[in-house]
């Protein structure tokens, strides 16, 4: 019963974001930096 | 037994300029995250969509330097994802929009499932007494049923909650539901009208 109980979880509900998404994530972290130029706060994103 | 760096760790490591961290902790919570997405969107584009303007925001925020250590990392960052899934619904307005033509009407074959006045007294007395017999169970079944009934949770929730398998939760609601009968049975009570 534990099992049919986990497999229905599994079919219903896993999900993982793919390989793709994950390495756009960090290339994009990579790329943001947060510059402070006299208490103010500057976003760059570098390609 | 592998050690596992704690998230706080991490996210400090990743403030700090160690990219790595970053990545360890996408991949320790991209299941559980979007997995919950998906929950509600069942979408899989759309959820992942969402996930990756989830961790945008994540690695805005803790590069700007506006993360504040009293929280906890994973309920933060669902909670950043919950407001994303209300935008995307709010600017969606899944709403199905019909329009009626001549030949057809809508309102034809959609009924209002609200329950009568009559019905509603009914249905709460019912409910009242139902709570007076959940009253009559051992703790530990009345525990797991309140758990799954009222509080909705799965049973691995309760299992985690309880400190028992699955197994033992799924035995005791059993019991609980077949104890339920029987003093339903043992004082002559009828529940449904």
């Amino acid at each position: 019963m534990e099992n049919i109980y986990s497999e229905e979880q599994k079919i219903t509900r896993s999900f993982k974001s793919s390989r793709k998404t994950i390495d756009f994530l960090l290339s994009y972290s990579q790329s943001f930096t947060v510059v402070d130029c006299d208490n103010h706060k500057f976003e760059v994103t570098l390609n | 037994m592998e050690l596992q760096i704690e998230d706080s760790v991490l996210v400090k490591q990743y403030i700090s300029g160690d990219e790595k961290s970053l990545e360890v902790l996408i991949n320790r919570y991209n299941q559980r995250i979007s997995s919950f997405i998906y929950s509600k969107v069942l979408d899989k584009d759309v959820a992942e969509d969402i996930f990756q303007d989830t961790f945008i925001k994540v690695i805005k925020t803790l590069k700007r330097g506006s993360y504040s250590e009293e929280g906890k990392f994973l309920p933060w960052v669902m909670r950043i994802a919950h407001n994303l899934i209300i935008d995307y619904f709010r600017k969606n307005k899944r709403m199905p929009k019909f329009e009626g033509s001549e030949d057809f009407n809508i309102f034809s074959v959609i009924k209002d499932d609200k329950l009568n006045a009559e019905k509603q007294i009914i249905k709460d007395q019912i409910d009242r007494d139902l709570t007076y017999l959940i009253e009559e169970l051992p703790e530990d079944q009345k525990e797991v049923l309140i758990m799954r009934i009222y509080k909705d949770m799965s049973f691995k929730e309760i299992s985690e909650n309880t400190g028992v398998s699955i197994n033992t939760a799924l035995g005791r609601m059993r019991y609980a539901l077949i104890n339920l009968r029987k003093i339903v049975d043992r004082h002559n009570i009828v529940l449904t009208n």
